[in-house]
C-alpha cells in the first residue's frame, strides 16, 4: 500500500529553461571569444579528447561595493585581507612566501576577495565548439560525395509477412484477408458475415530499416620536421592548426572522419597524432616525399570513390623539387576534396609559398580544379605565430 | 522526488524529532524529501525552492553546483527552506547514518528559523510566495517577451541588495508594496499660506485688469517652486532605496511589479544571510548533540567522520559551519562553569580565569537565549573574547594580490574579533541612502554613501554599473556621493553622465 504522496513540481525539468538560457549566453561568449582561443598558445594543449574547456567570466552583476580602484591604471591591486587560524606567530611573519612573476608559478591563492570576476571552466561539445568556429569564421559546410555505404538512420514498421509475434499482429489486413478468401470460396453469407481467418491469413508488421547514403572523409596533415623547420614554434603551431582543421572537417562528415599524420625531411613516413605534434629531426627537405607517400596511401587505403580526401602540408617553404611536387599533386587532384598549404615560417626559406600561390591563381590550374569541384582547391596560407591561426584557418577552410 | 512517508527512513524522521523536542527544540512541522543529484542541484540552483521566477542566473548557479559534484566538491547533503510547514531535502543514495545527521541537523535549522527574532517577519508561506512570483513574472514575459524582462530583471538584480535589513521591525513596514496608481514624483504642496501680491486698486471692475489670473497663477507657480526646495524628500534619509524607487520612480508597471517582487524576496532571505554562522553553528551543534546519542556501533564512526568533514576549519577561509559550531559550544562552556558577569569580566588572572568554574550549568539555557535574541554581528561581537581567540589561534593576514605572499598582520584579540565583526557588519558593500528626489532642484535622485559606518572607497566600475540601472528606474539623473581617494576633497559625486568631486561644507 502506497501513501498518495502529493504531486511534486518537476523542478530539474523545469530549471531546465533557465539551465540552457545560461549555457546560450555561455556559448555566445564563447563564441565572441573563439579568436581568443585560437591565438592562445596553451589552448589547444588543455583540451582532452572528447570534450572542450572554455574559460568563461561567471556572469555576475555588478554590485554597489568596496572595491580597491585600479589607481595606478596597472592592474596591480595591493592587498586583500583574511582570517585564519591555528597558526601560532607574530605580526610581521611571513606564512606563505609569494612566488614572483618570471619564476614560473602564479601568484594567486586562497583568500582572493570578493571574487567579482571568477573564473568558470566552460564545458562544450567538440560539435559545439566547431559550431561557434563555423559560425565566427563563416565557414561552408565541405561538399561530399557519398562513399557508397549506406547508414542506418532510424526504423519503420513498413514491412508485411505473414509470421510473427502476437504484438506486431495486424488485425485490420488479417480480416481483409480472410473476407477476400471466404468470398473466393463461396462461403461468405451476407445474412450472417462471419469471417474466420486461418493461418495464412494472418498479417504481421515488421521493421525495415531507414537508411541513407554515407559520406566520410581523411584528412592528411603533412609536416615538414627537417633541419630548416625549427622545433620551436612551428611544430605545436602546425599541431594547433590542425586541431581547428580537424575539428570543423569532423563536424561536417558527422564524425565518420580519419586523420592521418605523416612526416618528412628527405622522406616521408606515416607517424601518430603525438609524433605530429613534437617531432623533428635533423636533415633536408624533400616536400614531395610526402605527397608522395600521401599518393600511395590513398592508393591501398582510401579509395576516393569512397573517401572525401583533404590534404593539408604545413611547411617552411625550403623544397628541392618544387616542380616534382606539384606534378604530383595534379595527378591526385581528381581524387581530392581540397589541398592547402601552410607557411609555417617567420623567415622566408624558399620558394615553396609563393610558387605554388601562383600556380593556384593560374588559369590552368583553376580550369583544372573548376572542372573537379570548382576554382578554389588549391589554397595556401601562412602562419607565423598563433595571432595568425583564425586568419589562416579561414583561408583554408571557406 | 518522494516523500519518505512510506519508506524506511520515516522511523528515524519520528525519532530523531522526539529527541530533539525532548531537549527543548522547537520546530514548524518538518516534511523531508528524497531527492536524487540532479534535483538537489536544480533546487540549490533556486535557491531551495522547486520554482522561481525565469532567469539564466538560476541556470548558472544549477551548472556551478553540478560541476562541484564532478570535481568531487561541495557536495550538498541538505537544504531546508524557511517555511510553516517546514521543507527539507534528502540526497538519495545517501547511508542512513548520513540521512540521520541531517535530520538531526535540519531540527535545528527548523528551530532556529521559527524561534530567532530576526526571523520573525518573515513570509512562511514562502514556497506559495515564491510559486506566485514565477507565475506573475511568466505572465509578463507572455505580454512583454522574454529578452525585454530578462534585461530589466538583470537590471533589478544590481540593486536588489538597496534595502533596509531593520525596516521589518519598524510598524509600517511592508514587504509587499502595493503599486501606487499614480506615483508622484513630488510631495504635493500645501497652499494654505499661499498670498499672493496684489496691485491696490480702487473699483472692484478694476480687478481683473490690475490682477489678472496669469499674474496670480505666477505667482503661485513661484511659491511652489520656493516650499519645494525647501521641502526635504524624503523627509528623512531612506535606507529602502528599492521602496522609494518604486513609489516614486518612473518606469513601466510591469517594471515596477518586478522590482516590488525582487524586493520582497529579497527580505524574505536577508535574516539568513544575517544570521548564517549562527545559524549553521546551532545546526551542527544539535546534530552533534543527538547523534552521539542516537548513532550506534559502525554508525557512529561514519556519522564521526562526515561530521569531521563538515566542520573542517580550513586555515586560510571562514568555514561558518565551524565557527558557529565552536562558539556556540564556547558559550555553553563558560556559562557551564559560570565565566560571566561582574567578577569574570574584572578578572585579569590567566590562570584564576582558566581554572574557574563555579558549576553554575547554565550552557543549555544560554545558548537558547542566544539563539533566540542575536545575530552574526552580535554574536561575533559580544562572545568572540580573548580566551576564544586563543584557543584557536586565530589572526589576521594579508596577502599581496600579485604574488600571493601571506604575513600575519594581527593576532590581538580585539583586532581579530572587530575585523571579523567589520566583515560581517559590511559584507563588503557600503550603506546607501536616498537624501534627495529633488537634488539641485532637477528631479535628480541622491544617493549618499554612510561614511560613518565605512569610509572605504566605492569600487568604480560596479558602481557606475549599478548607476546605469537606478536611472533606468529613477527616470532622471541619479548621483551618487562617495567617499573618494582624492586628499582636499571629501566627496565624490558620480552619475552616468558626471564626476565631480568637492568639499562639503559644514
Amino acid at each position: 500500500m502506497t501513501d498518495v504522496t502529493p504531486t511534486r513540481p518537476d523542478v530539474d525539468g523545469i530549471i531546465r529553461g533557465d539551465h540552457k538560457r545560461y549555457r546560450d549566453i555561455g556559448k555566445k561568449k564563447a563564441r565572441k571569444d573563439l579568436e581568443k582561443y585560437m591565438t592562445d598558445d596553451s589552448f589547444v594543449g588543455r583540451q582532452g579528447d572528447k570534450k572542450v574547456k572554455v574559460p568563461i567570466p561567471v556572469i555576475n552583476l555588478p554590485r554597489v561595493r568596496f572595491g580597491p580602484n585600479d589607481k595606478d591604471g596597472d592592474g596591480s591591486g595591493g592587498k586583500g585581507y583574511g582570517l585564519g587560524h591555528g597558526v601560532s606567530g607574530k605580526p610581521g611573519d611571513v606564512l606563505r612566501p609569494g612566488s614572483y612573476p618570471g619564476s614560473g608559478q602564479g601568484g594567486r591563492g586562497a583568500g582572493q576577495d570578493h571574487a567579482e570576476h571568477g573564473v568558470q571552466q566552460f564545458e562544450l561539445t567538440r560539435d559545439e565548439l566547431a559550431q561557434l568556429l563555423g559560425e565566427q569564421l563563416q565557414l561552408p559546410n565541405m561538399t561530399r560525395k557519398h562513399s557508397g555505404e549506406m547508414e542506418v538512420v532510424g526504423h519503420k514498421y513498413s514491412g508485411r509477412t505473414n509470421v510473427g509475434p502476437d504484438v506486431m499482429l495486424i488485425q485490420k489486413d488479417t480480416l481483409l484477408e480472410a473476407l477476400v478468401r471466404t468470398i473466393a470460396e463461396d462461403e461468405y453469407d451476407e445474412d450472417d458475415p462471419v469471417i474466420v481467418p486461418i493461418k495464412d491469413d494472418f498479417r504481421y508488421r515488421t521493421i525495415k530499416p531507414i537508411t541513407r547514403p554515407t559520406s566520410k572523409a581523411v584528412t592528411f596533415f603533412l609536416r615538414d620536421v627537417s633541419g630548416s623547420m625549427g622545433i620551436q614554434q612551428r611544430a605545436p603551431l602546425s599541431f594547433a592548426a590542425a586541431y581547428w582543421l580537424n575539428l570543423w572537417i569532423e563536424y561536417c562528415y558527422g564524425g565518420r572522419y580519419e586523420p592521418v599524420y605523416v612526416l618528412h625531411d628527405h622522406s616521408a613516413w606515416e607517424a601518430t597524432k603525438d609524433e605530429f605534434m613534437t617531432a623533428g629531426v635533423a636533415g633536408g627537405t624533400s616536400m614531395k616525399s610526402a605527397i608522395e607517400l600521401v599518393k600511395e596511401i590513398i592508393k591501398t587505403k582510401y579509395p576516393p570513390n569512397e573517401w572525401n580526401i583533404y590534404i593539408f602540408h604545413f611547411g617552411d617553404g625550403d623544397s628541392w623539387d618544387i616542380k616534382g611536387y606539384l606534378q604530383t599533386l595534379i595527378q591526385i587532384m581528381p581524387d581530392i576534396a581540397m589541398f592547402g598549404y601552410v607557411q609555417v615560417a617567420p623567415v622566408y626559406k624558399g620558394d615553396f609559398y609563393d610558387v605554388v600561390t601562383a600556380w593556384s591563381k593560374s588559369a590552368a590550374a583553376k580550369k583544372l580544379s573548376a572542372a573537379i569541384h570548382n576554382e578554389n582547391m588549391v589554397r595556401t596560407t601562412t602562419l607565423e605565430t598563433y595571432e595568425d591561426m583564425p586568419k589562416a584557418i579561414k583561408a583554408l577552410l571557406s | 522526488m518522494s516523500s519518505i512517508t512510506e519508506l524506511k527512513l520515516q522511523p528515524h524522521v519520528e525519532a530523531i524529532a522526539k529527541m530533539a523536542e525532548a531537549r527543548g527544540l522547537n520546530f514548524y512541522p518538518t516534511e523531508f524529501i528524497l531527492v536524487s543529484g540532479q534535483e538537489m542541484a536544480a533546487l540549490a540552483g533556486y535557491g531551495g525552492f522547486p520554482v522561481r521566477y525565469p532567469h539564466y542566473s538560476f541556470g548558472q548557479e544549477y551548472e556551478q553546483v553540478n560541476q562541484g559534484y564532478k570535481w568531487g566538491r561541495s557536495r550538498i547533503y541538505e537544504m531546508v527552506i524557511n517555511s510553516d510547514p517546514a521543507y527539507a531535502y534528502l540526497m538519495e543514495g545517501n547511508l542512513d547514518v548520513d540521512q540521520q545527521l541531517v535530520m538531526a541537523h535540519v531540527y535545528g535549522h527548523v528551530d532556529f528559523f521559527k524561534n530567532n527574532i530576526w526571523f520573525q517577519h518573515t513570509n512562511r508561506r514562502a514556497v506559495d510566495m515564491m510559486a506566485n512570483h514565477a507565475t506573475e513574472v511568466r505572465r509578463i514575459v507572455d505580454r512583454v517577451g522574454e529578452e525585454e524582462v530578462e534585461r530589466w530583471i538583470d537590471l533589478c538584480l544590481c540593486v536588489r541588495d538597496l534595502i533596509d535589513p531593520h525596516a521589518p521591525f519598524r510598524p509600517e513596514f511592508a514587504a509587499k508594496l502595493s503599486i501606487p496608481d499614480n506615483s508622484t514624483r513630488l510631495p504635493d504642496i500645501r497652499l494654505t499660506e499661499f498670498e499672493p501680491h496684489r496691485f491696490p486698486h480702487d473699483h472692484p471692475d478694476m480687478e481683473d485688469v490690475m490682477n489678472p489670473a496669469s499674474y496670480i497663477d505666477k505667482q503661485r507657480k513661484a511659491y511652489v517652486e520656493a516650499i519645494r526646495q525647501q521641502i526635504q524628500f524624503p523627509p528623512e534619509p531612506e535606507r529602502d532605496i528599492l521602496a522609494f524607487l518604486i513609489c516614486h520612480g518612473k518606469m513601466k508597471d510591469w517594471q515596477r511589479k518586478i522590482l516590488s517582487i525582487i524586493r520582497e524576496e529579497e527580505y524574505y532571505f536577508v535574516p539568513q544571510g544575517q544570521t548564517k554562522i549562527m545559524n549553521e553553528g546551532w545546526a551542527v551543534w544539535w546534530h552533534s548533540h543527538l547523534m552521539d546519542d542516537y548513532a550506534a556501533g559502525d554508525d557512529y564512526l561514519m556519522y564521526a567522520d562526515h561530521h569531521s568533514g563538515v566542520v573542517y576549519w580550513p586555515q586560510s577561509s571562514l568555514n561558518p559551519y565551524a565557527l558557529g559550531w565552536k562558539l556556540f559550544r564556547h558559550i555553553e562552556d563558560r556559562w557551564n562553569k559560570g565565566k560571566f558577569g561582574e567578577e569574570w569580566e574584572a578578572c585579569t588572572d590567566r590562570v584564576a580565569r582558566m581554572n574557574w568554574d563555579t558549576k553554575a550549568g547554565l550552557g543549555l539555557q544560554k545558548i537558547f537565549e542566544v539563539r533566540k535574541h542575536y545575530n552574526d554581528v552580535q554574536f561575533l561581537q559580544e562572545f568572540v573574547d580573548r580566551e576564544f581567540v586563543e584557543e584557536h589561534l586565530m589572526f589576521i593576514y594579508s596577502q599581496h594580490r600579485e604574488t600571493g605572499e601571506i604575513v600575519m598582520e594581527s593576532n590581538t584579540w580585539e583586532t581579530v574579533r572587530d575585523a571579523l565583526v567589520r566583515t560581517f557588519t559590511l559584507r563588503g558593500k557600503p550603506v546607501l541612502r536616498v537624501i534627495s528626489g529633488n537634488y539641485q532642484n532637477r528631479g535628480t535622485l541622491l544617493i549618499e554613501q554612510d561614511k560613518e559606518i565605512a569610509a572605504d572607497e566605492v569600487h568604480m566600475d560596479s558602481a557606475m554599473d549599478v548607476l546605469k540601472a537606478l536611472t533606468a528606474m529613477w527616470g532622471r539623473e541619479v548621483v551618487l556621493r562617495t567617499a573618494t581617494w582624492e586628499e582636499s576633497m571629501d566627496v565624490a559625486e558620480i552619475s552616468t553622465t558626471n564626476f565631480v568631486t568637492r568639499a562639503m561644507s559644514p
